[in-house]
């Protein structure tokens, strides 16, 4: 490359200019560039580019470009969240780097308390009472719309599901008949969906619905919705709902006695927990008097209802939550990576034990 | 195209000619296309890319038609180099990249560039100076939208 160097004054691209046609400066990035950029941006640099023009306010609020920019996120690597019992605060953290040699965090302050998994940086909370859906992200929530059917003789329990896709994210509400005594179990009555974002009011799904109690435990994976279940006469099984987000049909895999699958089924507790092991679903069962100890029940194949099992040992120190051994776990060496998170503050260390670990955070504009 | 063609000549706007191989070049879908089409003899003039970018594009291209000829070195390595080959771009630079990669049509490097751009970019001034935004919001538009934003602001 040793030609000679004549500079010369850049020409002006006869692109469409962006406003105007006096341009002092010589680069003017076409819209379609601009917005390539954007959808690689972090959400606190949209968020101040909010305030740019009102072109890009539109453009980074429109509907599109949060499916295009939640599109880049999901190919990066996902942050952990923590949300602590006694307080309403959040901390998430994400990956500058697949080592883990540096985690940036920072803290969130929450409008309630969840119990469900994060579906890509999206909690669902609430059941009767204003439910609503909040963004780790922007810090933001919705209210979601009221259902007809909200009424004294029902229960709901909410779940949130994502459709890769359409890029749509659809609550799924389900309508529990109010058991008789405290210590039953109500059936699953009706269940209603509700796309985010695009609808305004929820619809029932009209097929058949299984009959099944249905669990609060739940995990989003490749546009399937997976929660736990009860069935049978006495509601005596365990069972697995699947919810196809897209196409919004729901079916109920039976899940694996686990006298099948451990020795000695009574040192397990019946407690699960439900999360994603290498794209598939999989039931936690800790053991009763170790908890260190823990099977791992991996659904193989879900029209053969077909089961694996695997065992564990967890180091004693991180025995309390295993959303972490799911992932620092090694797939094939059953090692566990103690990381270190810094920068949590003392008070979180006070607010009692975590109540939330989610490894799913991404960056997501949804709600801006 | 007939084997003989092997290297073919670059020309940028500021009339800087680069040889290279045949196989570094044709990653360029723009270029492929000429070629494809026999519009253009074995000189391809590129009115929209100085000779300073064009340099650059060439050794992206260069790093990553060796890279995919052998198989060899490691998907790593390469997001490596990557990673070294913007770092120390300045937003000016970048900006002449993305316009090049997008009119070569290069995918790859548009996406690496846009990338390190978002990546860099934290303010609205930083992309102020280098596009011609024109604000139209009001002042108190504004200070409303950054009111509601707040937490986005504090470092």
């Amino acid at each position: 490359m040793k030609a000679q160097r004549k500079r010369k004054k850049k020409k002006k691209k006869k692109k469409k200019g962006k406003k105007g046609s006096v341009s002092f400066s010589s680069y003017s990035l076409p819209l379609d560039l601009i917005i390539e950029i954007l959808k690689r941006s972090p959400v606190k640099t949209l968020m101040r580019f909010l305030s740019v023009s009102k072109l890009w306010a539109s453009i980074i609020r429109s509907r599109k470009f949060m499916k295009q920019h939640l599109n880049e996120s999901l190919n990066r690597p996902r942050g952990l969240v923590f949300v602590f019992k006694s307080k309403h605060y959040g901390l998430t953290t994400h990956e500058a780097s697949p080592s883990l040699a540096s985690l940036a965090s920072y803290l969130v302050t929450c409008p309630a308390i969840f119990s469900a998994p994060s579906v890509h940086g999206l909690i669902c909370y609430g059941s009767h009472s204003t439910p609503g859906v909040y963004n780790l992200c922007t810090r933001r929530s919705i209210t979601l719309p009221d259902l007809d059917s909200y009424s004294e003789t029902y229960i709901t329990q909410l779940y949130l599901g994502y459709d890769p896709i359409d890029s749509d994210y659809k609550v799924l509400c389900v309508m529990i008949e109010t058991p008789e005594s405290g210590n039953t179990r109500g059936l699953a009555m009706e269940i209603w969906v509700l796309t985010l974002g695009s609808e305004n009011s929820w619809k029932m799904i009209q097929d058949n619905i299984p009959p099944h109690s249905p669990i609060s435990q739940n995990v989003c994976i490749n546009g399937v919705l997976y929660y736990q279940a009860l069935t049978g006469e006495e509601l005596e099984n365990s069972a697995i709902m699947r919810f196809d987000v897209r196409s919004e049909k729901i079916d109920l895999i039976k899940a694996v006695k686990l006298d099948d699958l451990v020795n000695e089924p009574s040192n397990f507790r019946n407690f699960s927990k439900l999360i994603s092991y290498e794209g598939k679903p999989a039931f936690i069962v800790f053991e009763k008097y170790y908890a260190y100890n823990i099977a791992l029940c991996v659904l193989e194949d879900a029209a053969k209802e077909e089961w694996s099992m695997k065992t564990f040992v967890l180091p004693t120190l991180i025995h309390r939550s295993v959303d972490r051994f799911q992932r620092f776990r090694s797939t094939d060496t059953k090692t566990v990576r103690r990381v270190h998170i810094q920068d949590i503050p003392d008070e979180f260390y006070d607010a009692g034990d975590v109540y939330l670990v989610s490894s799913d955070q991404v960056e997501n504009l949804m709600f801006l | 195209m007939s084997k003989s063609e092997k290297k073919i000549v670059l020309k940028s706007l500021d009339n800087e000619a680069f040889e290279v191989e045949k196989a570094v070049a044709l990653q360029s879908q723009t270029i492929w296309v000429m070629c494809e089409d026999k519009c253009v003899g074995n000189e391809i003039p590129l009115e929209n890319v100085t000779g300073q970018i064009l340099a650059k594009v060439i050794d992206y291209c260069k790093k990553h038609a060796v890279v995919d000829g052998d198989g060899d070195e490691s998907s790593e390595e390469l997001k490596n180099w990557d990673t070294e080959f913007t770092k120390n771009m300045d937003q000016s630079t970048l900006f002449n990249m993305i316009l090049a990669a997008n009119y070569l049509n290069i995918k790859s490097l548009l996406n690496l560039t846009c990338q390190a751009v978002a990546d860099k970019t934290k303010t609205i001034d930083e992309f102020h100076t280098f596009l011609n935004i024109e604000n139209n919001f009001t002042p108190e538009e504004e200070a409303q939208i950054c009111q509601e934003n707040l937490w986005a602001f504090d470092d």
